[in-house]
């Protein structure tokens, strides 16, 4: 219009190839139909190479241990030619890219499928749902974008990893079915308990024939019985002190995880009860496919704001069965936990605590009123462990980075020398 | 391209020009989208009142030359300040610098013609620049509609 107004032909000159472009990037722009498909894989190369396979499939859902790595391939097909296609996975938190582009970029052409993979580590436990992105098509001239954010879900179940444990806490009493937990009571088993008269009815093979000799009359030897516990894990999940990735509940469910492995190896029922600003629980059983109830029941524990005042009786009646051996893993951190476990050793059972130290987590502070804070509030926290000791509570405590039978064993050198006491 | 009009005698329009490249520099480093665009548009119009004010004897055979610059640096910045991923396939950087050249000389042949087409005796007259008129307003009225229509597609 300038170039007509002003005689200036220039100006037309100028202004053409600009017009000519938008016409033409325009015209020749076209919504791109896509076809879009994840999967999500073990990553069994690595596996390999570590020499063994941890990670598969369990009920459609991929499944991996904290710290191993999956692979999730998506595949896209173009209807047209796309000049420029980007793609970006949308990952939760826990979950990094090992190998791979995030967000990539590739040129699609309808007979060439472009097939994107991703090699991804679970940072965290947890159950997650892969497979959300976005895509941005761009034509040849880049006038016109498409964005589409699509989800193509891929559940991962992101197990604990496995704390290694080699002693287990011995129930102080067990219950009546077979087991491998050697009992108070006298019965069948291979644990020499004591010897006594030969009366009818006995045995043969149980005389004591050297004794018997001695004693000129038939003496036989008696065992103890072995039989399975019942072992309930008391998860509090009111509170939680967290340091970046690591938190006092992540390990509390690694540890919780690792005890419900081991005694249900042990062929003891295992109950969980994740006592919190959310009440779950776990009703106690055995079997291999307990464990999985359990794990799946740890990876949805989290921690839930909640002020109303919870006792242990809001717990039901069926979940804290009688001789039942309770291992209670907390911070200490939140009174209605304290209060509720200490009724729980004044009910009478078999308690056992295993302090989630949270004093890594927190750092005592530049000022002076802080350290001095900071000493109180550790003072205290002994206060409070001497006072589940009274009761006959063994209180371990476990720290970031230390072994877990360590604390375990310091519960038992506790149960060895202590009296058994009630509040 | 900025530095044309100066260069070619209006030392007075190196100001636009050096306010143009200091937009473009400011706007590609603080990925400022609009200080490029305004740095584009400052360096079409200083061209623009070189051709309108300077005293001139001929058209400016420079023009599809610096058309297809502001047609470059067009690009080129778009390029620059696109937010994508950190590492991009080298096939596709050397087709995506291929086709930028080929933009860069078509626009150079375009804009060419149009020069030319200016050139030719078609006459002079009221009918005539009615025509000029129409196909201008043609160009703008079809740009529209195919932006429209795309915005709705």
């Amino acid at each position: 219009m300038a170039a007509l107004v002003f005689e200036l032909p220039e100006l037309a000159a100028l202004a053409a190839p600009f017009a000519l472009l938008a016409l033409v990037g325009l015209l020749a722009a076209e919504a791109p139909v896509l076809r879009v498909y994840a999967s999500l894989e073990p990553d069994v190369s690595r596996d390999q190479v570590r020499g063994h396979a941890r990670v598969g499939q369990v009920h459609g859902a991929a499944r991996a241990l904290e710290g191993d790595s999956v692979e999730l391939t998506i595949d896209v097909e173009a209807a047209g030619p796309i000049e420029r296609l980007e793609l970006m996975l949308t990952l939760p938190p826990a979950i990094s890219v090992l190998e791979g582009e995030n967000p990539a970029v590739a040129r699609l052409a309808p007979d060439r499928p472009w097939q994107h993979r991703l090699l991804l580590r679970c940072d965290r436990w947890g159950t997650y749902e892969l497979g959300r992105m976005v895509l941005r098509a761009q034509d040849g001239l880049g006038f016109v974008r498409h964005e589409l954010e699509i989800a193509r879900p891929c559940s991962l179940k992101v197990f604990p990893s496995s704390e290694a444990l080699q002693l287990l806490l011995r129930p102080l009493e067990t219950q009546v079915f077979a087991g491998n937990q050697v009992a108070r009571q006298k019965g069948d088993g291979i644990e020499f308990a004591d010897m006594r008269p030969f009366v009818a009815g006995d045995r043969i093979r149980r005389v004591n024939w050297r004794a018997s000799a001695r004693r000129n009359e038939l003496w036989v030897n008696e065992f103890h019985a072995e039989r399975n516990a019942d072992v309930i894990l008391f998860l509090d999940s009111f509170t939680e002190t967290r340091d970046g990735a690591a938190s006092t509940l992540d390990l509390a469910v690694r540890a919780a995880a690792a005890l419900a492995g081991r005694y249900l190896r042990h062929k003891d029922r295992v109950g969980l009860v994740s006592f919190g600003g959310l009440l779950n629980w776990l009703t106690p059983a055995t079997g291999p496919a307990h464990m999985y109830r359990i794990v799946d029941a740890l990876l949805d524990t989290e921690v839930f704001v909640n002020y109303a005042w919870k006792d242990i009786d809001v717990v039901p009646r069926r979940m804290l069965p009688a001789k039942a051996l309770i291992l209670a893993l907390t911070p200490l951190l939140d009174e209605r936990a304290i209060g509720a476990l200490l009724d729980l050793r004044a009910r009478g059972f078999d308690l056992v605590i295993v302090e989630i130290s949270p004093i890594p987590f927190a750092e005592p502070g530049s000022s002076e009123s802080d350290r001095l804070a900071y000493r109180i509030w550790q003072l205290r926290r002994e206060a409070l462990r001497a006072r589940y000791e009274r009761a006959g509570v063994p209180v371990a405590v476990w720290r970031q980075g230390q072994g877990l039978a360590g604390a375990l064993e310091e519960v038992e050198r506790f149960r060895r020398h202590a009296p058994r006491s009630r509040v | 391209m900025a530095g044309y009009p100066a260069l070619a005698g209006s030392f007075w329009l190196a100001a636009p020009g050096v306010l143009a490249c200091v937009l473009l520099s400011v706007g590609l480093l603080l990925r400022w989208h609009d200080a490029v665009t305004a740095a584009l548009v400052l360096a079409g119009g200083a061209y623009a009142a070189f051709l309108l004010l300077a005293e001139r004897d001929a058209i400016d055979t420079a023009a599809p030359l610096v058309a297809a610059a502001l047609v470059g640096v067009a690009e080129l910045s778009h390029w620059s300040l696109e937010r994508g991923p950190a590492r991009e396939p080298a096939p596709l950087v050397v087709r995506r610098a291929l086709r930028l050249v080929f933009v860069g000389l078509g626009a150079v042949l375009f804009s060419t013609l149009v020069l030319l087409a200016s050139y030719a005796e078609v006459g002079k007259g009221l009918a005539v620049e009615a025509a000029g008129l129409a196909a201008a307003l043609g160009v703008l009225t079809l740009l529209a509609f195919v932006a429209w229509w795309r915005g709705r597609v």
